[in-house]
């Protein structure tokens, strides 16, 4: 079953700039299927269009064509927010909010009834390693902490998808450690995993596929399963894909 | 439903801020410059401490709310706390409408502890009874805020910034206590085209002197109470067009 | 399903408009609006600052009261042609029993004070319904001063504005005019009459008090004269020595 499917999505942006529009692309005639259960990883240089692309997916941006689906939902749709978990890039949260506070409200966004609400609470806080803390006001919580809260909120819902955009950027190497082991236990729990970033280790570390992302349009999709020194390789086919248009742009 | 647990955090986001204590400062502004310019008018003491008091009240809510709603949507969208909203299943008016209740909830709480001291002042200095008109007045302040913070938040949705925002709002402010002036220009003038754009004007901007009940505190009859209920509505339903409008505009919105 | 949104949107916009209008109407039809056109507007010293303040932010009946309060400064201030410690010096002397005047040195010189009328109107432009504006102004202007045509044209003001024979102040106005018509002929029995019947000793304003007073005296009811300024005496304690000065003179007017 597809968890996931992208048919011609294309996204313009328009930025008025003294009343002249000025466009850029922010992904055009995108085309991917991602497998129930399965890890993805959508991986290119910064404003390749993997950010746009889990937007598009997420309703927080509209298509200028194409469609996309999240299971048999067409994007932007209710029902489909309640199969996704979503982790941006760097949360931003209430500050005045303590963690379980945060946790709850975002819970009862998504409807979970109050009974079942507080044993999720409890189960989730312990999952991220922040039931000690849950009292305190998030403006006290390290960079670390933040990420971990993400984490719980994203995952409050029990969702069938879980959509991280850039998970460890910028965290340090024990929090890398940390959520490189979330993520391989989300993935234990049959959890369809979408991730972006631009670090291939991170990358091969987790992943099923990979699809290389570039100025918007999807190049190449690996599979990681067939590949036998997979950092090595992978490096090596994403600068090929990604360096010759480089290389023209600086001639 | 999602609008309870929006216009909930919302309230929570404003009393944790420091900016709500700002409210005590009020008060006292209100309690001393009624007191001293009340000492200047002897036999009038009663009356010029209520007028003061009101028009402090007003002026308060009007500030901390219109800079409430203004920055209510645009703050989210800017500190990014937006994108966990709008990816749950959460109707964007739902979050809308939340916000907007969360904010007049405040506004409503800050005119009610405002307007006991100012009863607790008149009683204290005066030998003033409380009476209808005057209770009345204060509701009515609070409807003038229920529209004013509709047009705020819709403004700062259509204009997306808070300055133009607020300086749109104002605008409104001061035309509605005009509209009477802008009927009678729109009756004088000889031009068709100012005719229509001031008519326009005038039925487009509330008629906030409708709800000027403290103006009438000392007219013995004060104002029937049946006007006063359709004026009420009447803000009620002007507040409800802003915040259609408002919704519409966030429902096109990219994050 | 996004359309059907935005078609929602639209229609419920023009409906909700047709009942506001219809409200808005309504309300309007049965509005009495409390206050005069923009351009009727008084300037006073040509600084119409306090009047757009008043109207920008719907705060006229508060501006009234800041009005009044200028209005009393003025009149408890120099008068035209005296300095400031001129005034002082001459409102110690009051205060010291040196002097036998009327609440201000100056106050039965038809000159002195000559904005009192202008700044009155000022007051009532901002605030039709401010009655104190009118029974202490002609007090002031037409009973003391004995400018008795400002004093009805400011009394007519407020006539005019509080149409509405179930207020007790609009029949207090009506009394306070044909009151200073007497006064102006010095009619003083029938001024009395009249005066009696608007004045209520609990809560009528001091000057109205002092007005009957010396209109008693005039007329030669001195014991009833007495009566009333120790009735002031004990109701104002600042008024107290004064009071006290004028039922002794008068007791020896009694006694003559």
């Amino acid at each position: 079953m597809l968890a996931v499917k992208i048919e011609n999505l294309t996204k313009i942006y328009k930025k008025r700039y003294f009343l002249k529009p000025r466009y850029s692309v922010g992904i055009k005639n995108l085309n991917l299927e991602v497998e129930e259960g399965e890890t993805f990883g959508l991986l290119g240089l910064n404003g390749s269009g993997k950010t746009t692309t889990i937007k598009l997916l997420l309703g927080l941006l509209f298509a200028d064509s194409g469609q996309a689906f999240i299971y048999q939902h067409k994007v932007p749709d209710r029902q489909a927010s309640n199969l996704v978990g979503y982790l941006p890039e760097a949360p931003y949260f209430y500050r005045y909010l303590s963690a379980q506070e945060i946790i709850d409200f975002y819970g009862r966004l998504s409807g979970i009834p109050e009974q079942d609400r507080h044993k999720k609470i409890d189960e989730i806080l312990e999952l991220v390693n922040l039931a000690k803390n849950r009292h305190k006001r998030l403006a006290e919580f390290s960079k670390g902490m933040l990420q971990r809260v993400g984490i719980a909120q994203a995952l409050i819902h029990d969702p069938k998808i879980l959509f991280f955009d850039e998970l460890i950027t910028g965290l340090d190497p024990v929090g890398i450690t940390e959520m490189r082991s979330l993520v391989l236990r989300l993935k234990e729990r049959k959890k369809t995993i979408f991730l972006s970033s631009h670090i291939i280790s991170e990358i091969v570390k987790v992943c099923d596929r990979v699809g290389i992302i570039k100025e918007g349009a999807l190049e190449k999709i690996v599979d990681l399963r067939q590949l036998k020194n997979k950092d090595a390789e992978l490096e090596k086919i994403f600068l090929s894909t990604v360096m010759p248009s480089s290389q023209e742009s600086v001639s | 439903m999602n609008i309870l647990p929006i216009a909930e955090y919302t309230i929570m986001e404003n009393i944790r801020s420091k900016i709500f204590y700002i409210l005590l400062l009020f008060v006292f502004i209100m309690a001393g410059s009624s007191l001293v310019f009340s000492s200047l008018a002897p036999d009038t003491e009663a009356r010029v401490i209520t007028d003061i008091g009101l028009a402090c009240i007003e002026m308060f809510t009007l500030l901390t709310g219109i800079f409430a709603a203004v920055n209510l949507v645009l703050q989210e969208i800017e500190n990014r706390t937006i994108y966990l909203l709008m990816t749950r299943p959460l109707r964007r008016w739902e979050y809308i409408v939340g916000r907007y209740l969360g904010v007049l909830v405040i506004l409503c709480f800050n005119v009610i502890t405002m307007l006991s001291v100012l009863i607790l002042l008149l009683k204290l200095t005066t030998s003033w009874t409380i009476y209808p008109m005057f209770v009345w007045s204060a509701v009515a302040i609070f409807f003038k805020m229920i529209i004013i913070v509709a047009v705020a938040l819709t403004a700062s949705l259509v204009f997306t910034s808070s300055i133009t925002a607020m300086a749109f709002s104002f605008l409104m402010w001061v035309l509605g206590h005009f509209s009477s002036e802008l009927k009678l220009m729109a009756e004088r003038v000889q031009s068709l085209l100012a005719k229509g754009f001031l008519y326009l004007l005038y039925y487009a901007i509330p008629n906030f002197q409708l709800f000027n009940l403290k103006d009438k505190l000392g007219i013995p009859e004060g104002m029937p109470l049946d006007v006063v209920s359709i004026v009420l509505l009447y803000g009620l339903i002007y507040a409800a067009i802003f915040l259609v409008i408002g919704s519409l505009f966030f429902s096109k919105k990219e994050f | 399903m996004k359309v059907a949104g935005v078609g929602w949107g639209l229609a419920s916009i023009i409906i909700l408009s047709i009942v506001l209008f219809t409200l808005r109407t309504t309300a309007e039809n049965r509005y009495i609006y409390p206050f005069s056109p923009v351009s009727t507007m008084h300037y006073v010293d040509d600084n119409p600052y306090l009047e757009l303040g008043a109207m920008f932010f719907g705060l006229r009946s508060m501006a009234a009261d800041i009005a009044w309060i200028k209005t009393l400064q003025y009149y408890g201030g120099p008068t035209e042609g005296e300095t400031r410690e001129e005034h002082e010096q001459h409102i110690a002397e009051e205060a010291s029993g040196k002097h036998h005047h009327e609440h201000q040195l100056h106050d039965s010189d038809p000159t002195a004070y000559r904005k009192l009328y202008a700044l009155c109107t000022r007051a009532v432009w901002l605030d039709p319904y401010f009655f104190h504006v009118y029974y202490i102004g002609s007090g002031a202007i037409g009973f003391v001063q004995e400018r008795y045509e400002e004093a009805a044209a400011l009394l007519k003001e407020g006539v005019v504005w509080n149409y509405n024979p179930n207020s007790v102040h609009y029949w207090r106005l009506n009394y306070a005019l044909a009151a200073l018509g007497y006064e102006k002929v010095k009619d003083y029995k029938k001024a009395i009459a009249i005066l009696e019947k608007m004045i209520d000793p609990a809560d009528s304003p001091l000057i109205l008090l002092r007005v009957l007073a010396n209109t008693y005296e005039k007329n030669g009811d001195y014991r009833k004269s007495i009566k009333m300024w120790n009735f002031i005496g004990r109701k104002f304690p600042d008024q107290e020595m004064k009071a006290n000065q004028k039922m002794e003179t008068l007791s020896k007017k009694v006694s003559e």
